[in-house]
């Protein structure tokens, strides 16, 4: 496939540093529910958390695809560290990059891309997921001040964070026009991070709830025009997408490595199983599916560097390789037969850990709302319709 | 202080090899820079910082691709390239060293650092006759190593401990694994990689010929394939070992 020279040393690293430095441990982490400690920091010391940001802020000022790139090669071996990449920096950092102050840029950026900690945003509540715009959080205006009041839940990344772009209400009848971005950093009086999720998969991964009790945050840490949020948060989940797609792609990748290997190895009927049809059009398919996902991630990817619209294609790149992914994630545990329900192989922990994919920034059914909208806004394909 | 890396490009240590028609097909094999030559850069990074200063130059002779492997080592933090361009890869290791010797006169380096060996075709010489080339003395194999006062400290492991061995500078150090742990390219390092200077000369520049008369690999094949293993278990099947090593494998 079309990358750069940069995007091929990337994989090399990330693919070696994943092998070497997380798949040891990634069953571990799944196991006790949270991150190796030293795992943060060894990947700060490599660049992971700053890919995509200029140099200035401390990033490593390189193209998107090569941040797709890492997420995709650290998902094969780790979902969790990969939804905590790709969390903390299309969703905790994207928002400041793109929307912030220089003063606001200046402050949050360094700190976010050296990792000395990590980024997380709040959108969804406990009664407004897929609709976003249903934001029950309120800030109300004092003097030079917000006071925050609300609760955000499933936020990834808390655990780790050091700063949370969040969405409140300016305007509770506006909806969706009355709401305000925020960016706040972790010890301030009146906000606490609630409870850590026990979740099916992803389970390295920190996911908990935030809180918001009289909570002041200074004016000149709204990002953004007051009652212009939506936008902040809906552009942020555009990009999000494509860093999902990669994390689908990556574990369903990962899995399907696990049974391609595993179909020679094992024996049935005096052959190895990859000797029979119905395995082989398992692996066929498979492998199919992954291609089509990686064309479509990357396509994305491409179309944001670039500077063009990829709000469509970031949604369809998410939905297919999440719906593949979790199609290659099954078949790849089916050929392992029993062995792939026990712990001790990680198709095990993949198939758990891929079902976020069809949630996550967005269900498979809003995708498909948001897809189908442009449809018939711009009609399909683009150029048919210029 | 200004330190020379010779790195070997090689098909990756889990690339397939194919032999057609007797010679090898390395066309769909990944290629990345010999696992102990990365030992041997490692090494002259580590020895660049704990003196504060230095240069590290990295030197590769082989085709136009092999510039990869070279700018693998500038991402992880080598300075500077030589890259002296041949039409094919050269598997004549005293064309090589020829070549290499040729390039690090001009440019005259404190101390010289490579693989023992390559892990394609497992000569372990062009380390040694380069210095032979260039009059200088060479310890190959070695496993640690200390810079001090113009000299250099190497360890050699043997069967029965340790050898240590002590030559001047300038010299040849072959590594071997256990030297260091060689890091990982940052992110950052991959981004200044590009903006690092990296030269190219050819062997004619160099004033160096293909050595005639020389030896040539003239075949290769696979190893007879090795029937499975058979497996016993339990202290019972002990008798059943013995006799089975004497009577079938006739080793005792
Ligand atoms: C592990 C994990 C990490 C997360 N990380 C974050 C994070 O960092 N930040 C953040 O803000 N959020 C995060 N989320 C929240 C995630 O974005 C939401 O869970 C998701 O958007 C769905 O919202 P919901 O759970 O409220 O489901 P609901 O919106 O209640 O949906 C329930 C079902 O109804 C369907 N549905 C709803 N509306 C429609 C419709 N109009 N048409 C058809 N079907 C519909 C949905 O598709 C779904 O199948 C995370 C979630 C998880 C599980
Ligand atoms: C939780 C659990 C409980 C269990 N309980 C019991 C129990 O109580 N008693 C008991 O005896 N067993 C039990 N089993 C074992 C279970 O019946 C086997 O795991 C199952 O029959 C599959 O065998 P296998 O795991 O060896 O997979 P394999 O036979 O190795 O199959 C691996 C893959 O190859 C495919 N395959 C194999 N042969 C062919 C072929 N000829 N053509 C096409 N595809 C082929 C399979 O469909 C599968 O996809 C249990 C397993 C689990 C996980």
């Amino acid at each position: 496939m079309d990358i750069s020279c940069d995007n091929r040393m990337v994989r090399e690293m990330a693919r070696d540093f994943a092998r070497n430095e997380i798949a040891p441990i990634a069953a571990q982490m799944d196991e006790q529910g949270h991150l190796d400690p030293g795992l943060i920091p060894k990947m700060a010391e490599l660049g992971f958390w700053g890919i995509p940001w200029p140099e200035e802020y401390s990033g490593a000022g390189m193209d998107v695809m090569s941040y797709i790139i890492a997420v995709e090669e650290i998902s094969r071996v780790c979902g969790s560290t990969g939804i905590t990449l790709a969390a903390h920096t299309s969703l905790g950092t994207y928002p400041i990059a793109a929307f912030g102050t220089e003063e606001q840029k200046k402050k949050f950026l360094p700190p976010l891309c050296s990792g000395e900690y990590l980024g997380a945003m709040g959108l969804t509540e406990p009664g407004a997921g897929s609709d976003a715009g249903g934001t029950k959080t309120v800030a109300i205006r004092n003097g030079s001040d917000w006071i925050l009041n609300g609760t955000k839940t499933f936020i990834t990344n808390s655990e780790y964070a050091g700063s949370f772009v969040i969405a409140a209400s300016t305007d509770p009848p506006a909806k969706t026009h009355g709401i305000t971005a925020f960016i706040h950093e972790r010890d301030i009086p009146g906000f606490r991070v609630g409870k850590h999720e026990n979740k099916l998969g992803l389970r390295g991964s920190s996911t908990t709830e935030l809180i918001y009790e009289d909570c002041r945050i200074p004016d000149s840490q709204r990002l953004g025009e007051v009652n212009k949020g939506f936008k902040v948060f809906m552009k942020t989940l555009d990009g999000g997408r494509i860093s999902i797609g990669a994390l689908a792609l990556g574990i369903a990748q990962g899995a399907f490595n696990e049974a391609l290997k595993y179909s020679q190895e094992r024996e049935q009927f005096d052959q190895p199983i990859c000797n029979f049809q119905g395995v082989q059009w398992m692996l066929a398919e498979s492998a199919t599916k992954l291609e089509a996902a990686r064309h479509m991630v990357y396509h994305a990817a491409r179309l944001y560097s670039r500077g063009e619209s990829y709000h469509r294609e970031a949604a369809m790149a998410k939905l297919f390789a999440a719906v593949a992914g979790r199609e290659v994630c099954n078949d790849a545990l089916q050929i392992h037969g029993g062995y792939g329900y026990i712990k001790e192989f990680p198709v095990e922990r993949m198939y758990r850990d891929i079902k976020l994919c069809e949630i996550g920034e967005g269900t498979n059914e809003i995708h498909k709302m948001v897809i189908a909208r442009s449809l018939i806004k711009d009609g399909y394909p683009r150029h048919d319709f210029e | 202080m200004k330190i020379a890396v010779l790195i070997k490009y090689c098909p990756d240590s889990e690339a397939a090899i194919n032999v057609v028609s007797g010679k090898l097909d390395t066309s769909s094999a990944k290629f990345s820079v010999s696992p102990y030559d990365e030992y041997a850069c490692e090494e002259a990074l580590k020895i660049i910082e704990s003196q504060g200063s230095g240069e590290a130059v990295v030197f590769n002779v082989g085709p136009e691709k092999n510039g990869k492997g070279l700018r693998d080592e500038l991402a992880r933090g080598a300075d500077r390239a030589v890259h002296i361009v041949t039409e094919k890869e050269i598997t004549c290791p005293e064309f090589t060293s020829r070549l290499l010797a040729a390039a690090l006169k001009q440019e005259n380096p404190d101390l010289i650092l490579c693989g023992w060996k390559g892990i394609d075709y497992d000569l372990g010489i062009t380390g040694t006759k380069v210095a032979e080339k260039l009059g200088i003395p060479h310890v190959m194999v070695v496993s640690k190593l200390t810079i001090a006062d113009g000299k250099a400290i190497c360890t050699r492991q043997v069967d029965s401990g340790d050898e240590i061995i002590e030559v001047p500078l300038p010299a040849v150090i072959g590594a071997q694994k256990g030297l260091n742990e060689p890091r990982y390219p940052s992110l950052k390092g991959i981004m200044k990689a590009k903006k690092k200077p990296a030269s190219q000369i050819t062997p004619a520049q160099l004033g160096v010929e293909e050595p005639t008369g020389k030896a040539m690999y003239t075949g290769f094949t696979f190893p007879p394939s090795k029937s499975a293993g058979k497996k016993f278990e339990g202290p019972e099947s002990v008798v059943e070992v013995v006799r089975l090593l004497r009577e079938e494998a006739k080793v005792i």
